[in-house]
């Protein structure tokens, strides 16, 4: 009786916590994308697309992208488009959509945010069966440093000297994190050999690495904002972060943020679907796909260039970015996103252990 | 007693607010706790043991309970200090300085740890000369007891006060005139009046610090195994999508404190 009482209880709790958590998850969602009401039955009103994109694409979509694919609409359809837009975290985003709400293209920072909408039957299973794996745009884990490079940052050994204080987010909270820290890994596992079987990767070498660059750091905040917020604020000599952040942070306060993309390092490849599950009801499918086919196009590259993104294929080399050197790993040799997450994230994994190994010292590590 | 007893209004009066009050704190306090317990206890004893004993989550308690500690043995000194300037002395400002002590509870945490960076952080001018003299406090665990006293201040400093006001001066008299000196008087008079305030204040204060996130969030720096106190852990784990992970932590945090307060009463009780 009493466990039923119990149980019912906790239903009931756990009910209203969800109802609470999903009016909250609604109200940021109008309050972002101004919501407007739809007359998509009038046939003057313009054609409509609802984008949901991970936070640091906001400038590049609202600036740059958008307004060339209305253009591009336009003149291709004699139609207007309107865009209603919503940036969130890549987690977050994804947990909107499969919480109802109703984004018809979505942008996020990594494949797992993806597969979510794939289990829930909101994207369409083949949705990484193209050239690109699903990915339309990149970008790579640097090292930022502060002007004039006082500290000769150049690659990541220079991280472990005992002079230079790190920072970068913690990895528990923070999805950028852990690709910054794949890129740190990126050192054992970028020989060809692990391309035919990821257990030839050094791991050694990438557990050394992830735990002498760890022993420099000194804040590692709840998500990347945060941490190039603390950067910012003179803390630390280094920055480990995605090379789109130090661009786009010069390219709208005009304050100089210099960086240096490691010898070996990681793409970071970000996936945009089309929510089918949105756009079957709604009929803006062709829209989506129209918009997807844009974002990896060569007229969209340039765009995304200016903010500091790469381009999906080729060498990734573009204009106004320095080189792309050539020990740059992917997700793969890794073997993919669960098999990476264990391995260096879980509880036994390379990063988790480099702790372990140290003791439970009460003494700090800071230097 | 007898005669409110007799005078039936009184007592459906008094019924109704001892049941609405019983009624509110049940509402208020109880339900949530209780289902926060629920909740922890559904993932199972073994699931719950595996989440504590995990080093990580073990260190972060170690580090909340002797950071809270730390605080509570400055804090017991510096507050019961206070307390006795603002009931003995008189000075210019005193009202001020009265009204001073109660702001670290009005001020949100996260600016506490803001403002703490700002003064003391490895950039700041102090923080130079500091770490000047091998003295880091941001970043490190000393910043963390730090951003505790300043958000703890308040609790002996406001339980304190008020006895050492309504303390009975013949005592201290009488002591003197016997020809007891003036520590002998603080340490055998005053003190034993004091206790049970000042154990109450501390066991106040040591609850509160140990699920402090704001300010702590902002001066720890967050490092696993060294500066992760327990609610950064538990933040960490929510974040993470381990929903059992935080709340056997969470567990762990209700009992020490309910313990760290149902001891203080006790002892205070006893001592007074």
């Amino acid at each position: 009786m009493l466990q039923r009482v119990g149980l019912k209880l906790k239903n009931r709790i756990l009910f209203r916590f969800r109802q609470t958590i999903f009016n909250l998850a609604t109200a940021l969602i109008i309050f972002n994308s101004g919501c407007e009401p739809s007359d998509r039955l009038s046939q003057s009103a313009p054609d409509r697309l609802t984008l949901g994109a991970f936070s640091v694409t906001r400038e590049v979509f609202h600036n740059g992208l958008i307004p060339a694919f209305k253009q591009k609409w336009l003149v291709k359809t004699g139609r207007k488009i309107e865009f209603e837009e919503s940036y969130l975290a890549s987690g977050a985003l994804s947990r909107a959509i499969n919480g109802g709400f109703d984004a018809d293209v979505a942008l996020f920072s990594l494949d797992p945010d993806v597969e979510a909408l794939v289990s829930s039957g909101l994207v369409d299973k083949s949705w990484n069966a193209g050239q690109n794996a699903g990915h339309v745009v990149r970008s790579l884990v640097v090292i930022g440093h502060r002007p004039g490079n006082p500290k000769q940052i150049d690659d990541w050994s220079d991280l472990t000297k005992p002079d230079v204080s790190v920072v970068y987010a913690d990895p528990k909270t923070s999805g950028g994190a852990r690709w910054n820290l794949l890129g740190v890994a990126a050192s054992g596992f970028w020989p060809v050999t692990v391309k035919a079987n990821p257990a030839n990767a050094d791991r050694n070498t990438a557990a050394k690495l992830l735990a002498d660059v760890q022993q420099q750091v000194t804040v590692m905040d709840s998500s990347g904002r945060q941490s190039l917020a603390t950067f910012l604020r003179l803390t630390g000599d280094a920055i480990i972060t995605y090379e789109n952040d130090p661009v786009q942070y010069q390219r709208i306060t005009g304050q100089p943020l210099p960086y240096v993309i490691p010898s070996r390092t990681i793409w970071i490849e970000m996936p945009a679907v089309e929510i089918a599950g949105v756009t079957k009801k709604n009929g803006r499918s062709d829209i989506a796909k129209a918009f997807l086919n844009f974002l990896e196009s060569a007229e969209a590259r340039p765009i995304w260039s200016q903010f500091g993104f790469r381009p999906i294929d080729g060498d990734g080399n573009v204009e106004g970015l320095p080189p792309v050197p050539a020990g740059v790993v992917t997700i793969k040799e890794f073997g993919g996103w669960k098999k990476a997450r264990e391995d260096i994230f879980g509880n036994d994994g390379l990063w988790t252990r480099s702790f372990i190994n140290k003791g439970l010292a009460q003494s700090e590590s800071k230097p | 007693m007898s005669s409110t007893a007799a005078n039936r209004p009184v007592r459906i009066t008094g019924l109704i607010l001892r049941y609405s009050c019983l009624l509110y704190i049940g509402v208020v306090l109880i339900f949530p706790l209780t289902g926060l317990v629920v909740k922890a206890a559904s993932a199972g004893p073994v699931r719950i043991w595996a989440e504590i004993s995990n080093p990580f989550a073990w260190h972060a308690i170690w580090l909340s309970l002797t950071t809270a500690v730390v605080m509570v043995g400055i804090s017991v000194v510096t507050g019961t200090a206070t307390a006795w300037v603002l009931a003995r002395y008189e000075f210019p400002g005193k009202g001020l300085i009265n009204a001073l002590v109660d702001l670290p509870f009005s001020v949100p945490t996260i600016v506490t740890g803001l403002m703490l960076v700002a003064l003391f952080g490895p950039t700041s001018t102090l923080g130079v000369v500091l770490s000047g003299f091998g003295l880091n406090i941001i970043y490190h665990q000393s910043g963390i007891v730090l951003a505790l006293l300043f958000v703890c201040f308040p609790f002996v400093v406001r339980s304190v006060q008020p006895v050492l006001e309504n303390l009975d001066p013949a005592e201290e008299e009488a002591a003197a005139t016997m020809g007891a000196g003036r520590w002998m008087i603080f340490t055998r008079v005053i003190l034993p009046a004091l206790y049970p305030a000042i154990i109450s204040g501390a066991g106040l204060a040591f609850s509160r610090a140990l699920g402090e996130f704001g300010s702590v969030v902002m001066v720890a720096g967050n490092r696993p195994m060294s500066t992760k106190t327990a609610p950064l852990y538990i933040y960490g784990e929510v974040e993470g999508f381990n929903i059992e992970g935080a709340l056997a932590i969470s567990l762990v945090l209700l009992s020490a404190s309910l313990l760290s307060l149902v001891v203080a009463s006790r002892w205070a009780r006893g001592r007074g």
